[in-house]
Order: C-alpha cells, then structure tokens, then sequence
C-alpha cells in the first residue's frame, strides 16, 4: 500500500478543481526545465516536498509555461520561482500550499465569486474517516468553487471557514474517491471516503510489483478482502464465486482438513493444476491467514500477468499481500465474534424396520431359491415397536455420532500508525472452531475434535534515508488441533457400513457392542473409545526487504532486495486404544443376554508420533525503471530470484533433495498519453527437477491495450459511456510442478517391494523384492500458450462497471505416462513424457454497480462468472476402438459411464435385449448397446456427464445501507457439474448382508408392484450380481447449486459521545449467517461434497454475532 | 557518503545473486543413487530382483481373496455375495472383459519381462562369480528361465492361447507398433513351454543348494523336479478335450490372423503319450514320495500332507502364503472363524465309502437315520465314509477343536444354531458343511481370536497330483497298461480305502478303459479336492456345462432332522459358455490391435 503513495499520479480535471497528491519528502527541490507546463512544474515541486498543491485549474492554462532553474532550494522559494510574473499568489497551510489569485488592486468590476469583497465567513468544522472509521489524516477540504479551504490534522478534524456564496465542501484524499457534501446549514459535517476505484489513479498488483490499473493489460481480478471476512478458518473456502477466473470446490468441511479445491481457470492439464499462491511475494500456503491481515488478494490470470513466474505460472498466480502501516496516528481495531455452527446437510438413513423390509425384498430377489425371508415378520416388528433393543437394534448412528451444534468464535486486535520514518502495522487474532462429534462421559480424555489458531502478523517500514526502505515482516500461526484416536474418515465410513439392525449404541449390560465381521466397527465406540490424537502445526514466516531509491544515477530507477525465511513445523501424537467387542446371540431361558466375544481391544492408550516441517529460503534481488516523458510512461524491470524448499521430514531420499529453482524475469511497459498500451515480459526459469540441459527456458509474453475512452472522438459518448478499454496478451507460460515424479531423468529402483520367502528347518530367508521402479525419461516442463482478449466498460456515471475477458490456454507437453502400451510387454510403470496436450477456453466475467441512491440509500451490487471448458487434444493414450468412447476432443474430467435408457419392464424385455453381466431381470437398468453387437461391455461406455469439476462457477450479491444500516448478502452458484454416486452406504447390500446403510430414499424402488420407471433405485438385489451399479447415466446427478453464502447485518456508530467516553471512535456490529442456505436438486448429502456415497465430514453453516471497535 | 556506500553494497549482493552459477544451484541429485546397474553389481541385490520375480508365482492359499479356482467350481460355494468376494460375481455370471475379475495377465507378463531382463543381465554380476563362482550366475538364470515357463504356464490355463515373447525385453520408450503382437496357437505355446522346461530342468539341481550343498536356506527355490511336475501338468491339461481336438462352434474364429485355429480341433492321441512321459519322468526321479504318518492313521497321513511342511511329496511349494485367510475362512462362528467356505452336496456326495466304493454303489451308505457317535446325533449319510471326507468335510454334529474353541464339540448348521444363519448378516455356510481340509486349527485370528497363526508351506504341485496326471494320461495313451492301475492304487491305498483289484478287501479292477476314466476322475475329484484343480479338470474334461449350475446343500433354514435334506444352495454357480478362458481386458484389445478376444465375450 505504501508504493501506492509514490506512484506518480496523473493529473485529472475533475470539477473544477486540480488537486496533486503527493508523498516524497525532499526538503531541497531541485527543478531545470525550460518551458514546461506550469501544472508540470507544481507536480514536480510537489511531489520533491511532500505538499500538496492545490489551485482551481481555471487560474492558469495549459499552455501556461515557464522556464525555471532551481537548485536545492525550499518550497517557498519554488513556488514563488514558478509564480514570478503571474497574478497569482499562495499561502501555505499545514502540508498544502493553496495558490490563488492575488489580491486585486483595484476593485473588480465582475466579482467572482472567489474574489468577493466583505465576505460573510461562516465556520464549518467536522471529522474525516475513512471507511474502517479510522480518523484522515490531512485530507484537503476546499470550498467548492472558492480557493478556501484546509486539511484535516493529526485527529482527521478540521476546521473551515467558508465564504459566502460556498455551498459546497469537497473532500479530496489520495486514494479516495472526492466527496462533494453539500452545506445547506450545517456546522459539523463529518464525512466518510471511501477508497478510490477511479481507473487513473488505482493500482493494481502485479506479479513483482504494482502498476496503475488504466495501463495493465494483463487479466487480473481481485478479490473484495471485506468478503473474505467470514466466520471460518479456511480461507481456501471462500474463493470460488468471490472472484472471476476461480473454479472451486470444498470437499470436507472438518475443522482443520477443510481446505477446498481452488483452480484458476479451471483445469488445463492433467498433473497439478494448482495455482501459485504467493504471500507478500514468496510462496506460501494462504489458507490459515487471517483475513483481517491482508491487504490486498489478486489473481494473475493470462501470460502477461504470469509469464514473469516462467515455469511456475501456467497454472495462473494468486498474490496475497498483508497489511502494513501507514502514516499516522496509532489506530486500534479490535473484533470479537461467536457463533454456533451446523451442519449443512446431514445424509439421512433408513429406519430399522424399513431396513429389514427392504433387505427381505433384495434377499429374495437374489435368492429366490430360499424359501425363508431374511428377516422374519417378528423382528422386523419388535424393531419398529423397540422391544428389547439389545437384540433388535434400529439405530440412527449419524444421530449417535453428532451433536447438532458446534460453535466458533473470533478474537483480533491490531494496531497500525506511523510516522515519515517508520510504521508499522501489528496484529494478533484468535480463531477457535468446536467439531461436533460426541463425546462419551466415561472417557476421561477428551476426543472431540476441536480447533483453535493464533495469528500474528508484523509489518514494519523504515525509511532509513531519504532513499532508503527497508520494510521488514514476520508473521505466522500457531494452530492445535484435537480429534477422536479414529481418523473422522474411518469414522464417517464406519457409520456407513453399520446399518441400523446390526448393533445397538452398547448393550444393557455395559458392553460394547461390536459385530463379527472384522472390519465393521462399531461408529460410537470407534469415536468415542479410540483415544485421541493432537495435532500442533506452526509456522513462521519472515522476510526482509530493502528498497533504494537511485534517481541521483538516473531518475525512476530503484534497486530492490528481498530475503526471506520460512519454517513450518507439525505434530502429531495419538494416543489410540479399543474397547473389547461382544455381540449378542440370544437370551437365556431367564433373559439374561447371551454375548460372545468378537473383538479383542487395547485398554490402554497407545502412543504414535508423526512429525513435519519444511523451511524455505527465497532471495530476489530487482531493479526497477519508472519515468514519466510528458505524456509517454515507461517502466521497466529486471530481476533475479532464487527459492530453496526442504521438507525436514522427508520420508524418502528423493524427496529429502531440496526443492529448488533460480531465474530471472523482466518486465518493460509503455503507455502513451494513458491511451496506447504495451507490454512485454519474460521469465526465464530453471527447475531442478529436469535434466541438465533442459533445465532453463524462456517464458515471454506481449500484451497491448487501447483505452477507446481516452481518444477525443469518445467525447461525445463519455456521459454514457465513461471509461473503454480493450486489452490483448499473449504469451507462453510453463507449469513444473508436474507432479508424479521428480527427477524424471534418472531411473529409480523400486525396493521393499514384494519378495519371497525360502529355508526350511525354521531357517527364515525371506528376501525383499526389488525392480524396476520408474524409466528415466528426458522430461521438461509443460508449456502453456494463453491468449486473453479483455474489455474493461464503465457506464452510468461510473455506477457500473464491467469486466469481460475472453480466453483460450494451449497446454502441451503435459506430462503424462504412457498409455499406449500394453500389459504384455510386462512394464510395470509406463515411462513419463511430456505428451499431453489440452485447450481450455473460457469467459470470466465481473460486474459492479454501485449506486447512491440518496443521502442515507446505497446499493451496491457485485458479481463475477467464469465458464470453462478444457478440451483434451492428447491424452497419451491408444485410441479407443468406438467414436464414442474417444477422450480426444472431449472435455478434460468428462464422465464415462454406461448409457441408462431405463429399467427393463419384464423379464421378456431382458431377453430381447442385448446380453448384460449377471443376472438382469425386469426392474434392472437397461443400458444402451452403442456397438449394436449384442452385448453391454465396456466398448459401450459413453460420455455421461460433466465431471466433478464444475465448468461454470459464479457469485453475486447485493449490499444495501441505510444511514448506519447495511444489509449484505452473498450467493455463490456452480453448475455444469455432476456427482456419481458409488460406495457404501449410497449401493444397497453391496457387500450381502448388513453391511452398509441405506439412504431413507431406499423405498424409492423397483417392484413389480410398483413398476415407477424414473424411481431412484432399480430392483433391489443382495451383493454385486448384476450392472445395476456399474457407473451410469443412472447414477449420474446433477451438481449444480445455488448457496446463500453469506448473509450479514452491519450497524456502524462513531461519532457517539457515549462511545468517546470509552475511547471508542468507531465501532460496528454485525450479524453474519454463512452458508445459510442452498437449492439444489441434489438431496442425499451436501451438494458441494461430490462423488462417491458422501461419507465425508460435511461443510458448516455458522451464524456470528460479533463487534468491530477502532480506538 | 554512507548511503552510497549503502548502495554499492546492494549492488554488489545483486550481482553476486546474479551471477551464481545456475549449475550448481540446481545440480543436486547424487550420481551414486541405486540404479538398476547397481542391481546386477551386488550379490544381494540381484538376488532381491529374482525374489521380486519369485513373488509373481501365484499365492494360491487364499482362494477367498486371490483367486477364482476355487469356490467358481462345483467344488465350494463361498457364502459371500458381496464386493470383495469376487467369486461370486463370477458365479452368477458377472463377469466380462469390462467387469474383470481376478485378471493376472499383466501380473504374469510382468513377471516374464522380469525374468527375461534377469536372464540377460545376471552374468554382469562379478561379485556372485567372485564369491560363489559362475554356477551361481548359471543356477539364478534357470530359475528365472523356470519361472518364466512358469508364468506361461498360469497364463496359459486361465486364457488359452497366449502372447508368446521369447526372449523379448520390449523398450518401454518403444513405438506403439512395436506393441502389436498376436497369440500363438495353443499347441505352439505348448510347445514353447515345453521346450523351456525341458532345457531348464537340465539346469536345475535336484534340491536346493548353494555352492554345491544341499542347502536348508535355499528350498523354496526351482528345482528339477518343479520343472518337470509343470511340464506333467500342462502336457495334461494340452492333451485333454479342451486342447485337443476341440471342435466347439464357438471356436470357429478363434484364429490366427492367417487363419491357423489357436485351439486345433484335430484330435492327437500322441499328446496323451506325451502326457504320461512327462508325468513319468517327476515319477521316476525317485525322490519324492506319498506322505504317509509314521502312525499309520490314514487320517494322518491324509492330513500331513499339508501340515508336514516341506515333506517328500511336496514338489513345488509357496512358503509364504494366505493359508491364515484360509484357515479363518474355513473356521466355524463358534470357534471365531468367518464359517463361509461350504463345501457341495455334490462333493459330499463324491467322498467313498470306507468299502472303497462310492455311495451309490455301497450297502454302507444310507440316508435315513442317525448314529449316536460319542453322543451326537450323527446322520448316517455321513457315517462309514473314507478318511478324505473326516479330513477335509465339517458336517452337522461333527466334532471340531480350533480357533477361539478350548475344547472339541459339536458344529451344528441349523438355522438357529451358533453358526446357523439367523446369529449372523452374512457369515454362514449356505450348504450346511464347512472345509476342513488344509485348515489349521491353531490358527487363532478371527472375531475374538488371539491372532494366533499357523503358517505353513503351500504345495502347489505334489506327487499325489503326478500319480493321478500319469493314472489319466496313461489311460489315454495305453489302455490297460499296469502303471495305470498301480499308481490310482497307491493314491487310495494312502487314502486307507481298499484299492482296485489289489491289497486287502480288493474291488474288481475297473474293465474297460471308458470305466478307469470314469474311477480316475473319481479319485482326482476328491484326492485334489479343495486344492485348485476341480476348476481347471472340468474344464478340459468339458463337463463343466453338466457339472455346473444349481448346486446343493442341506437346508440351512431347518432345526430340526429336516435339515437333512438336499436343496439347491441359494447361490447358483453359472457356468457361461465363455467360461472356458477368461476374458481378455479391453484396455489390452485396445493397445494391442493384433490380439484377439477369447471366444464368447
């Protein structure tokens, strides 16, 4: 934020009025020029010593020019220098010089109303705040169309006296958009600014460095950091639908594993597609940062964007900076919130009685020889009626395992303020979340899972000399994680093996219940007799940057150095046990319950270990260029870096050997008259993990732009139409984190493998195995080609603006293994090449309209879109036999599957129709014979679906204030995606037996008495003896959704006496509701969770109460 | 001036940055890393690559999770219906080259290419020739050689016609064409395999050894005999119906791309002779014997065979093994085990009577009332029957000891029983008799269990199966030849059953040649019951069509003396018309276009 102070600004005519912000602070202006604008010369003057210089543009022309040869002289030497000769005069006032029009001689004639004569002054006083309700610090404030007026002091107050005839106060702040607040008869007007978005003076981050938003070509979008403000700890959750470009998921809502799937741009490969993610310029792992510390979250989309990064960037870019300082005085904000959390959907599970009715009919569908049900009449009624539960269990084991409601609360404080010579920004934040798995009374160790993190993040800036910076930053977390001795995983899963008959919760006499089959465990006491486990993560990070300003060589250069460190750190200890097992066979003749023994358990608590941690050394070193030639703009920069990554706990020789890469990257732009654009820039990268040789290439990328808006002809439409640009990049960008195998270009041996036993006589000679583990190939990176149209339009006065980006990404050389060879030829691990190839194409789009629609009305309304579609153009593989089943051509992550037409209405049908595996009867899904040879097999698998990866991802929401109201809302939506269904607990019986539950959907069913064609589940059957559950259109649902993600409530005090009182000059309340509610024709779990039976912890909704306080 | 000072200061740390050597920086991976030429430099490693190769060989002690051939016969019905038991989608049919099941072709060929890469690379290895002389180097390579003829050998019963790669170590960087390789004819293969073994076993040492002793550490390895016992087998299985002279309609385009059938349907009467020769030849190497309990007990001797690791009539023999899985499978619910292995009515039915004849033919045999046996209430259709059945048969009422049992009692199936089918979702025997054979008692793992195992050898080939190739082949290629007689005789004199036209208590010896196939196959079926050969025999003996299908068992839904009565089991074992072979997979169809499918999928 701070470079944002000392980029040059371009002056805009806005109303009347000329205003130069500008933050260096030279003591000793120098200036030589010969005929230079005046304007020109007063920027200069004011940007070498830090004033502002503020004038009504009508008091001088452009033409105006003077020649003028300072040396080292002070500012009111300069000023005076530059109005020799003139009518005009100044005064200066705190850190402004206001120049005006010197007072006449002679009375004038015309009176304007800046020369009244006798003026009635009145006073008007007020504070300024920003948005966060924090006091402005020298923000002008001039009567409108008069030369009066002031800037806000050390407490952002001000006083103003205003002549007659002024009506009108405008408030102006670099960085802030003006403020016009009209008099009328008020004496304390206290105004809020609100950040700029005006395109001349807005930056954008880009990849090493900044640049003003009017001249960047590249595709960037930034995320609104007030959105990521939720109540949850991962950030990673909150991406998809807050920012055009990402395509994202989140598959687990667990505390602590709930990191969700985010890719820019979707997928274009088939090895990571994982974006770079860099926090304050080194590559760092974002999801436990707390929002409340960053500044500024941009995503780097096209090559010209990310080509700098070379091999690291074809997957796009994520930069995340953090906050830091500013000049001031300290500012205190503090935030506290709680909340309750649920779950968003739980699955639902057949009664006792439903499940053994249900399991009588697929038994004898299976078995129809077996002339017994499988249950009788009278269990199934002692069930339903719970008599003697020990032996007829009907158990709701999600009931039994989960609480409804957990909780999570907030705690943040931090502290910002600074003076010319140093500031600093400091925080510390608490999150802690409470998972809401039971708990049993009887363990005297506590098992829940539970999830608390502290954050810290330091930012310090030092201006050492005049110009030298050194900015220094160390920040980091420190999480504790505590979970049942059972992974939640094996937890879910065993809840859904155990149907409801099997078992009760425990029997009436104490014992734990526990069936025979070895790998069914009871879900209760697998949570809540398993023991514990604790996990400590922490992690620093640091760098240190020093920033030296080299305009006495040659104006606009710097010289930048970088050095940071890293260490993260994990443990984990459980301490797991297991409680013996029996399972009831009957009563005796005097009711006493018969068990037998079918576990034996561990009664003590175990001890396992597992340790991690990583550091990471990264180095940069830059020079920059940046100068400004009357209307031509150039920057320019060259710079170098290095990163060593080792993982302290690697588990193998290979990945013991640091991750390391080197390279240097370059940037050149040039923008005339902020209306003709271009770019160029470079990476030239080298990554360890390729062959000597083919270690380093070079990444370029051009890009151009035009802002249509700028040129003379768009005036006429300017009210309409205020602001057009049109953007093009191309470049080439490379993706090394290729995955699959390091070190492609030597072999491995694969050993501890499968060997054999020999000896007789009790002598052991058992031998490991040992072969051949992967081929050495002469890999390189992928190569991705990005080529990015993009339109920028601002109508309505600026109230909407709308972003649209068209493009196409050419992925090649993606590394894939082999897969034209067959099994015969005995390979066990087909050798990697870079053979794959992929285009994705797309549209990502962002809207905002911000409108006031009167004094106390505002409406805000944001939106972004992103459509993908990554088509495969080589997979490596032999080509299919069958049209049909051809990868090439068809989209990246499509489902194939069987072709459903519907269930086969008689057993006459089945015979007439082509030949399916297993025993088909009426009531069994048909599926399409595409080879018309008779038979259903494998060369009938066709395209079914989108994938688990949706194609389209969007977001919007509407934010209305009144006075110190607002309400917000934001709705997150993906579509075009699907879920197969599959596994335990979704396949009915899939093992035989009671294994499994059953979805309460179960009596949506095939029967003969009841031949519904569209029901969910077809003829119910024992086990795998048909193609029912073979994938298939049948079991392919639509995933699509719409979610209300967050709903919140905001009332905003400052200026209360009853708050000063306190010390509290600002304070909001507010009430969020996340992930309040979701459509989705998708019923049986949590739409976003996926494929599969969705056994997986299910993500939360959360409602917070909480309080913002500045001080 | 300070600043400037300052400024040189980082201009110099930027150049030095810069101009790093990138080599360096990135150069990082050792050069002395294993590689696979370090494999062939040390003794030790090179033996790990042929123990890696050895592993291939099929672990066939546990049919439950490794392998269809046995429970997909008319032998066992697993009681299992769900995923994991992959047999029982074979059993009704659930099963085709998109649904695979139990598919080890690309194990097995990844075992040849092993072998191959070994042979070819093994004489690099100087430190075994330094230490052990090249006899070492020689003796590895024909155990690979063997073990190559080994894994044809697997493939060659489960698919028919196989891919024929010699010595061919196919470059993994090779073109896609180079891929494209057809089957061989059955009879080639046979011929390939054949040839093989008869050069290895040459090779092999008579027993294990090293540095020309005979060494304890080393059995388990290739020998003469395992070689030549393979060949008796696969000379067997090529000589019968299945390979030789096959005319089914359904072969009629399984060809060659030049139009060669890849079974022949001429029949060749020679292949019987050169069954028998082969079985001959494991016979007459004279070192190995039937097991038999210094006791006497045939029960013993019965049982030893498979308890008695490393005994006289083990030939070929997997130490390390699933057996455990098998033994818990097998155990009844009362005694902690997964009660899930029935054996068929149809085999109750095929164990003689303790007169040596079958119970069709024998006044012993009754199905109506009981005998008290130590106070049990035992069906008669179980009394007075031949030692194999108490050994390898768990009936109603019989007494068993093992697992979690501290001490022997009854096992009962009735429906309401400890291991009857309403105390359990799944775990009950749907014929009404559990395996008994080749189940250790001791072994001690399942629900309740103290994890006790008793592991133990896996015969894949013992001479008892040589006697019986060498009885069947020989009364093909020379009806009425006195070894024919001799060596089914010496099978049931072990047995303790009184033998055909010999010995005490004789039976007439069978008359014609069409009578001795009818008691050869008798025999086989219940002296290599429950070992893996019912699946393959009646498949090249072509009943399996008859044999399979509907399967019995008693009615497990009874508590009472209805029990006893014959039922279908409640899974059907389909035998399909494809079923000969099994599938090839379409991701192989689809990157070797010269290979064809197996008739009917």
């Amino acid at each position: 934020m701070k470079l944002l102070y000392c980029v040059t600004k371009t002056l805009l005519c806005f109303i009347g009025l000329l205003l130069i912000h500008v933050a260096g602070f030279s003591q000793h202006i120098n200036l030589h020029k010969k005929n230079v604008q005046l304007f020109d010369a007063f920027k200069s003057i004011g940007k070498q010593s830090g004033y502002n210089i503020v004038y009504d543009a009508s008091l001088f022309s452009r033409e105006d020019k003077i020649d003028v040869d300072l040396t080292s002289v002070s500012i009111t030497e300069a000023i005076d220098a530059c109005l020799r000769g003139k009518a005009l005069t100044y005064r200066i006032d705190g850190k402004s010089v206001v120049i005006e029009p010197k007072p006449a001689g002679r009375t004038e004639s015309s009176p304007g109303p800046h020369t009244a004569q006798t003026p009635r002054r009145s006073i008007i006083s007020g504070k300024v705040f920003n948005d966060q309700g924090q006091p402005l610090i020298g923000v002008s404030v001039i009567v409108k169309g008069t030369t009066a007026g002031t800037n806000t002091d050390s407490l952002g107050e001000y006083q103003v006296s205003v002549p007659e005839g002024g009506r009108t106060l405008v408030f102006s702040y670099v960085g802030y958009e003006p403020q016009e607040i009209v008099i009328g008869g008020q004496k304390i007007i206290n105004v809020a600014l609100v950040l700029k978005k005006s395109e001349t003076n807005d930056v954008v981050v880009v990849g090493y460095g900044i640049q003003k938003r009017i001249t960047t070509v590249g595709a960037q979008s930034t995320v609104d950091v007030e959105q990521l403000k939720q109540p949850v700890a991962n950030l990673t959750g909150l991406l998809a639908g807050h920012a055009a470009g990402i395509i994202g998921v989140q598959r687990s809502g667990e505390p602590g594993y709930d990191n969700a799937e985010i890719y820019i741009r979707g997928i274009s490969t088939f090895t990571s597609s994982s974006p770079l993610i860099l926090v304050d310029g080194v590559e760092r792992d974002f999801r436990n940062v707390d929002p409340e510390d960053i500044a500024t979250f941009s995503i780097l989309k096209d090559a010209s964007a990310t080509a700098v990064y070379g091999v690291r960037g074809a997957n796009g870019v994520i930069l995340i900076t953090t906050k830091k300082g500013r000049v001031g005085k300290t500012a205190i904000n503090a935030q506290y919130d709680q909340g309750v959390t649920a779950f968003t959907k739980l699955p639902q599970f057949a009664d006792g009685a439903t499940y053994l009715k249900i399991s009588n009919e697929a038994y004898k569908n299976s078995f129809p020889s077996d002339p017994l049900p499988r249950y009788t009449d009278g269990r199934i009624d002692s069930t339903s009626k719970h008599l003697d539960p020990d032996l007829n269990p009907d158990v709701d084991w999600f009931d039994v395992i989960l609480r409804k409601y957990g909780h999570n609360r907030r705690a943040r404080v931090n502290v910002n303020g600074g003076s010319d010579k140093a500031q600093y920004y400091l925080s510390i934040g608490y999150y802690d979340e409470t998972g809401m798995f039971k708990t049993d009374n009887l363990a005297k160790y506590n098992s829940s899972i539970r999830f608390s993190r502290y954050n810290f993040t330091s930012n310090l800036t030092l201006n050492v000399t005049k110009t030298t910076k050194v900015d220094f930053g160390a920040s980091g977390w420190i999480s504790n994680g505590n979970y049942p001795g059972n992974g939640t995983g094996s937890i879910f899963s065993n809840a859904y093996i155990m149907s409801p008959v099997t078992i009760p919760v425990k029997y009436s006499n104490g014992l734990s219940s526990r069936p025979r089959t070895a790998d069914m465990a009871n879900p209760y006491a697998s949570l809540t007799q398993s023991g514990y486990a604790t996990e400590f993560n922490s992690q620093l990070w640091s760098n240190l940057r020093a920033t030296q300003n080299l305009d006495f060589l040659l104006k606009g250069l710097s010289l930048t150095g970088m050095f940071s460190f890293d260490n993260s750190n994990r443990h984990q200890i459980s301490r797991s046990k297991s409680v013996d097992g029996y399972f009831a066979t009957g009563r005796d003749s005097a009711g006493v319950l018969q068990t037998i023994q079918t576990s034996i358990g561990n009664e003590f608590l175990g001890y396992d270990r597992h340790n991690g941690g990583s550091r990471r050394f990264y180095l940069e070193s830059a020079i920059n260029y940046k100068e400004t030639f009357g209307r031509n703009s150039v920057t320019g920069m060259i710079l170098y870096n290095q990163s060593d990554y080792v993982d302290a706990f690697a588990g193998d020789f290979i990945s013991s050997i640091p991750y390391r890469y080197m390279g240097l990257a370059g940037r050149a732009t040039y923008a005339f008259d902020n209306k003709y654009l271009a770019e160029a820039n470079f990476g030239y990268n080298g990554s360890e993990t390729f062959a000597p040789g083919n270690r380093f290439g070079l990444f370029p990328s051009f890009g151009a732009g035009w802002v249509a808006s700028q040129e003379s002809f768009f005036d006429a439409i300017k009210n309409t139409v205020s602001f057009l640009k049109l953007r093009f990049t191309y470049g080439e960008v490379g993706n090394s984190n290729i995955g699959g195998r390091r070190f492609a270009y030597v072999s491995t041996v694969a050993q501890n493998i499968s060997g054999y036993s020999y000896g007789r006589n009790n002598i052991s000679n058992d031998i490991n195995g040992l072969n051949f583990g992967e081929y050495a190939v002469n890999v390189s990176w992928e190569r991705a080609k990005k080529y990015n149209l993009g339109i920028d339009i601002k109508t309505f006065n600026n109230a909407i603006s709308l972003t649209v980006d068209l493009f196409r990404e050419l992925r090649r050389g993606i590394f894939l293994k082999r897969g034209d060879i067959p099994y015969f030829a005995g390979i066990g691990s087909n050798p990697y090449g870079n053979i794959g190839a992929v285009n994705n194409k797309g549209i990502d789009a962002t809207l905002d309209i911000n409108k006031r629609l009167s004094k106390d009305w505002n409406i805000i309304f944001k939106g972004n879109f992103t459509y993908n579609q990554p088509v495969v153009i080589d997979d490596a593989n032999a080509p299919w036999p069958y049209p049909w089943q051809q990868r090439i051509g068809r989209k990246l992550g499509a489902r194939f599957g069987y072709v459903a037409l519907g269930l086969f209405k008689s057993d006459q049908e089945v015979a007439n129709s082509p030949y399916q595996t297993g025993i088909t009867k009426a009531g069994d899904i048909k599926f399409k014979d595409l080879t018309g040879d008779g038979k259903i097999d494998a060369n009938d698998m066709a395209p079914i679906g989108y994938g688990s990866l949706p194609e389209i991802v969007y977001g919007f929401g509407p934010t209305v204030s009144y006075k110190n109201w607002s309400l917000a809302a934001w709705f997150k939506g993906i579509a075009h995606v699907d879920i197969a269904l599959s596994g335990n607990g979704f396949q009915p019986f899939i093992y035989g037996g009671e294994r499994g539950n059953l979805y309460a959907n179960i009596t949506d069913h095939w029967t003969p008495d009841n031949p519904n064609p569209r029901p969910f589940y077809p003829r119910l059957t024992y086990g795998n003896d048909n193609m029912n559950y073979q994938s298939s259109s049948w079991w392919t649902k639509s995933g699509a959704f719409l979610r209300m993600q967050t709903l919140e409530l905001n009332y905003d005090m400052h200026d209360k006496r009853w708050l000063k009182g306190v010390g509290i000059s600002h304070m909001n309340i507010y009430f969020i509701a996340y992930n309040l509610m979701t459509v989705s024709g998708f019923k049986l779990w949590d739409v976003e969770l996926g494929d599969g039976n969705g056994a997986q912890y299910p993500l939360l909704k959360t409602y917070n109460l909480g309080a913002r306080l500045s001080f | 001036m300070n600043s400037k000072a300052r400024i040189a200061a980082n201009i110099a740390l930027f150049s030095v940055l810069f101009f790093t050597s990138c080599r360096k920086y990135l150069d990082q991976v050792p050069n002395d890393r294993l590689n696979m030429d370090e494999v062939f430099k040390k003794q030790s490693l090179s033996e790990q690559f042929l123990a890696n190769i050895y592993s291939t060989i099929l672990d066939e002690g546990d049919p439950i999770h490794n392998h269809p051939f046995i429970g997909t016969a008319d032998d066992i019905d697993f009681t299992w219906s769900g995923g994991g038991t992959l047999n029982y989608a074979v059993n009704v049919g659930n099963m085709g080259r998109a649904n695979l099941v139990f598919d080890f072709w690309q194990g097995l060929y990844g075992g040849i290419r092993s072998a191959n890469y070994f042979m070819q690379h093994i004489d690099e290895n100087d430190e075994i020739r330094r230490l052990h002389g090249q006899d070492m180097i020689d003796r590895y390579k024909a155990e690979a050689r063997f073990l190559r003829a080994y894994f044809y050998f697997c493939l060659m019963r489960q698919y028919g016609p196989v891919i024929l790669m010699g010595d061919k170590v196919i470059a993994p960087d090779a073109p896609a064409d180079q891929f494209q390789l057809a089957r061989s004819p059955f009879d080639s293969c046979v011929d390939y395999v054949v040839k093989e073994l008869d050069e290895v076993a040459a090779q092999l040492p008579l027993v294990a050894q090293k540095d020309g002793n005979v060494s304890d550490a080393d059995y388990g390895r290739a020998t003469r005999g395992m070689a030549l016992a393979v060949k008796a087998r696969l000379l067997l299985y090529a000589a019968s119906p299945q390979y030789n002279g096959n005319t089914d309609a359904l072969l009629a385009n399984f060809k060659t791309s030049t139009g060669a059938p890849l079974i022949s349907p001429n029949y060749d009467p020679g292949k019987w002779r050169k069954a028998a020769d082969a079985a001959k030849a494991v016979i007459d190497m004279d070192i190995y014997s039937l097991y038999k309990d210094p006791s006497g007990d045939p029960l013993k001797s019965l049982q030893g065979i498979f308890s008695q690791g490393w005994n006289a009539e083990q030939i070929f023999v997997r130490k390390g093994n699933g057996l455990i899985t098998w033994d818990v499978h097998c155990e009844p619910r009362q005694a902690g085990g997964w009660s899930g292995v029935g054996p068929t009515q149809e085999m109750v039915d095929s164990y003689f009577m303790s007169d040596g004849k079958l119970p069709s033919e024998s006044p012993l045999y009754s199905e109506t009332g009981f005998t008290d046996v130590d106070g049990q209430q035992v069906y008669n259709m179980y009394m007075n029957r031949e030692p194999r059945f108490y050994r390898d048969v768990t009936y109603n009422n019989s007494i068993w000891q093992g697992g979690t049992m501290s001490k022997p009692a009854p096992v009962t199936f009735y429906a309401n029983g400890p291991n009857g089918r309403n105390g359990h979702p799944t775990d009950w025997t749907k014929t009404g008799y559990l395996c008994r054979k080749n189940v250790a008692p001791q072994t001690n793992v399942g629900s309740g269990g103290n994890g006790q195992q008793q592991s133990r050898p896996l015969a894949l080939f013992r001479l008892g199966e040589i006697y019986l190739d060498y009885a069947e082949a020989l009364n093909e290629a020379d009806p009425g030849n006195g070894d024919v007689l001799k060596y089914l005789n010496m099978i049931r004199d072990r047995a303790g059953i009184p033998q055909y036209g010999a010995g005490v208590n004789p039976l007439p010896a069978p008359a014609s040649q069409d009578e001795m196939r009818k008691r050869i196959w008798a025999e086989r079926k219940v002296e290599l019951a429950y070992e893996g050969h019912r699946f393959f025999d009646i498949r090249r003996w072509k009943i399996a069509p008859q044999v399979m299908g509907v399967l019995h068992g008693m009615d497990i839904t009874k508590n009472d003396n209805s029990f006893y009565t014959r039922v279908p089991t409640i899974t059907p074992h389909l035998f399909l018309p494809s079923y000969y072979w099994w599938p090839i997979s379409q991701y192989e169809l689809d990157r070797d276009r010269a290979l064809i499918e197996n008739p009917g999928y």
